[in-house]
């Protein structure tokens, strides 16, 4: 079930996609070593879905090669496709089918017959906790336990490397807690899975490496921890009802405090270094009276992924 | 070997999801079934009329003084597939009181035999308006055009072949005794010349000759191999037989365009699996479904009503060219759409279109010549002909050939559009 090391499970170099005018993913580049859990975070439109559609041989690149497994990406190639679980964003079953109709289906796809899809079958059925259902029409199903079938026919054939598209949108909390518990425990077990995602808590609590993507190009890698610790303390975010002036970030900035504006200018993000952060918010409040700007809101966010998002972009990462 | 268990796996995958589409096996078996026992025998009339086991009625007035009507109607009354009924109104009844009577829908039919009938029919000089010799039919305005005008010559025929009958006679024996009158006073004996005449010319034969002329024999095909000629239920199984099995290209269709719209087909290509056997595994299932349809038709058709199938492999012929040409048209109409309400549009629009050029509710023979063209154009029209030759003709394998091959030929055409059109992202 594991790569074989020596090498990256999955590398990416210098992929470009165009949909018309529109470029979706601009030269991307990353590595994913064997083994590791690895995420893609980006706001919704960042090339995500993009990314796993190529690597999933569904989409083909303008430019850019791709190789998994150490086998290179061309072409309809069955030996890479049995190494590879795909979930997709959408649910992608037979609906009036049952659980285990659906796993047997795609089970045999895949070269499982017999005794071991049997075998396959209860044992993503146990993972997904699905068993006491399998019976059952999916159509009759709830939407968290259509994710976690949708999640149990990728993993049916046992894939070195998982990709999952954001397999956990429109979940329950229930339903979400047990599809990242599974894909931790597969991952504990040596499967490289590639993960992503737009919720910054999942990907901050899975994955070891992540890579940030906006309009189709990396902004940002590393594990979750580095990315955050480049945050400092945090981050405050002042939205003025005006554009502020230059002298007044001027003048936040020879506080020797890091800030820059965004939202053509109304908003200034501040980042929280070892001082209290009450004393920042007095002295940011005493210089925006100086300079007669009017606070609109205030809001003082956690050093998370969500804020490296922010900083990085300017926008939130639900955006 | 992986090509085979994944075309396996598909089909399968697929008769348990049409299993569970109770509306489409409804659609696919229940509606032809129920089309061909109430078409057929709704329609027994329409196909069967003017035959011997149904014939059509017609009330006939004698008012004439003499007896050449009854003459001509016990003519009438020995044509196969026609019955002559006297109809019960007062001998002297007008032009307007028959025409109320067929105008209230009493009757379809009725001939009027003039008072003066068979004056009219002795008078040796016809350009007269005295001795136009008339006989009124009166039709029922919602009959057959086609029936009427038949009727019509018919009995046309039957009072000229009379007249022409009685006036040679009354001349020739008119000629013969001027004859007779002048050589008489040449010396030759009385009547001697009449005789030699009428050996030489055989009246009494020619007469009997003349009587039979009408006497058309119409031996219909296959007459000798079922005994009896075709019924409406043989014009009618094979006709809404290809009606259901073109009732496969919304199913079909829906089938390919849900595997887009629910994501299985993306899904799918990321799985070891070839194009081709994907679509082979998809198209099996509702190949087979058409050929088990058309074997219920049939048995419906022999179960029910007796029908008569003489060469069976011939009928497999073309069945399994026809399952190919409506699972090639269903493969074409899911790539003519992205939605299934787009798919159901044009399927419903293209079934019944095609049935209807095709001769399947309308029997071609009664289109305009330009539909009856037009009607060759669809794969309906030939597959008809196929089963026809089949059923109503008896005809073999080596005869329903170039419909299989036309057949055929709209398979690889529909499957060629369709595979270029076809998008598996």
């Amino acid at each position: 079930m594991t790569s074989s090391p020596g090498h990256n499970a999955v590398a990416v170099n210098g992929l470009i996609k165009n949909y018309g005018s529109l470029r979706a993913l601009d030269g991307l580049s990353f590595a994913v070593a064997c083994g590791e859990f690895f995420g893609i975070l980006g706001p919704n439109g960042a090339g995500k879905t993009t990314t796993m559609g190529i690597l999933s041989g569904l989409i083909k690149p303008e430019a850019g090669s791709v190789s998994m497994a150490g086998i290179e990406c061309a072409g309809n190639n069955g030996v890479l496709k049995k190494k590879l679980g795909f979930v997709p964003q959408e649910l992608a079953f037979y609906p009036t089918l049952s659980a285990v109709d659906n796993l047997s289906f795609f089970g045999q796809l895949y070269g499982l017959q017999g005794r071991s899809l049997k075998e396959h079958i209860n044992d993503v059925l146990h993972i997904v906790q699905l068993e006491d259902r399998k019976e059952e029409p999916v159509i009759q199903f709830s939407n968290g336990m259509k994710r976690r079938l949708n999640l149990a026919i990728g993993l049916l054939h046992k894939p070195e490397i998982l990709l999952l598209d954001e397999p956990t949108v429109g979940v329950d909390a229930q339903s979400r807690n047990a599809i990242l518990e599974s894909l931790q425990r597969l991952n504990m077990e040596g499967v490289t899975i590639l993960y992503s995602t737009h919720y910054m808590e999942e990907a901050q609590r899975l994955c070891g490496n992540l890579t940030v993507f906006d309009h189709g190009r990396i902004i940002a890698r590393g594990s979750p921890h580095d990315l955050v610790k480049s945050l400092g303390e945090g981050l405050i975010r002042v939205k003025f009802f005006t554009p502020v002036q230059e002298g007044f970030l001027r003048e936040i900035h020879n506080l020797a405090l890091t800030a820059w504006t965004s939202d053509e200018g109304m908003v200034v993000h501040i980042k929280l270094d070892s001082r209290d952060k009450d004393s920042v918010i007095r002295l940011v409040f005493a210089r925006a009276e100086t300079w007669k700007l009017h606070v609109h809101n205030l809001q003082v966010l956690e050093p998370n992924l969500e804020s490296v998002f922010l900083k990085l972009t300017g926008r939130e990462l639900r955006d | 070997m992986a090509f085979v268990h994944h075309v396996i796996a598909i089909a399968v995958k697929e008769v348990k999801i049409l299993c569970h589409d109770r509306q489409a096996l409804a659609l696919l078996f229940l509606m032809p079934v129920f089309f061909i026992l109430v078409m057929s025998f709704a329609l027994e009339g329409v196909f069967d009329i003017g035959t011997k086991n149904r014939p059509l009625t017609v009330f006939y007035v004698n008012q004439d003084r003499g007896k050449e009507a009854d003459t001509t109607i016990d003519a009438l009354k020995r044509i196969e597939g026609f019955s002559f009924l006297p109809i019960p109104v007062n001998k002297t009844a007008d032009k307007k009181e028959i025409e109320h009577l067929v105008a209230k829908g009493k009757h379809h039919f009725v001939l009027l035999f003039r008072d003066s009938y068979s004056e009219c029919i002795q008078i040796a000089k016809p350009n007269s308006d005295r001795c136009a010799v008339t006989v009124h039919l009166f039709a029922d305005p919602t009959v057959n055009h086609q029936i009427v005008a038949n009727l019509n010559n018919i009995i046309n025929g039957f009072v000229k072949e009379r007249r022409l009958g009685i006036q040679l006679q009354t001349r020739l024996q008119k000629a013969f005794k001027e004859i007779d009158n002048k050589t008489a006073a040449l010396g030759v004996p009385n009547g001697e010349l009449k005789k030699e005449l009428e050996k030489m010319i055989d009246l009494n034969n020619l007469l009997d000759t003349l009587k039979k002329a009408n006497m058309v024999t119409i031996d219909f095909l296959g007459r000798d191999i079922a005994g009896r000629r075709p019924t409406s239920v043989e014009q009618n199984v094979p006709a809404y037989t290809i009606f259901g099995v073109f009732l496969i290209v919304l199913t079909l269709a829906k089938s390919l365009i849900r595997e887009k719209t629910e994501r299985t087909l993306p899904r799918l290509m990321t799985a070891p699996l070839s194009k081709a056997a994907f679509l082979v595994g998809k198209l099996l299932p509702y190949y087979l479904v058409n050929l088990i349809q058309i074997g219920l038709m049939f048995l419906v058709g022999i179960a029910v009503f007796k029908m008569r199938i003489s060469h069976i492999h011939a009928l497999l012929l073309v069945s399994c060219s026809l399952a190919a040409a409506s699972n090639g048209l269903g493969l074409l109409v899911a790539t003519a759409g992205k939605t299934e309400a787009q798919i159901e549009t044009i399927a419903v629009l293209l079934a019944v279109t095609l049935a209807a050029l095709g001769g399947m509710m309308v029997p071609s023979f009664i289109m305009p010549g330009l539909l009856q063209t037009i009607a060759w154009f669809t794969p309906h029209a030939w597959a008809l002909s196929g089963y026809q030759d089949v059923i109503v003709r008896g005809l073999s394998i080596k005869d329903v050939l170039p419909e299989t091959l036309v057949l055929m030929g709209f398979a690889i055409a529909f499957f060629a559009v369709a595979l270029f059109r076809f998008r598996f992202n």
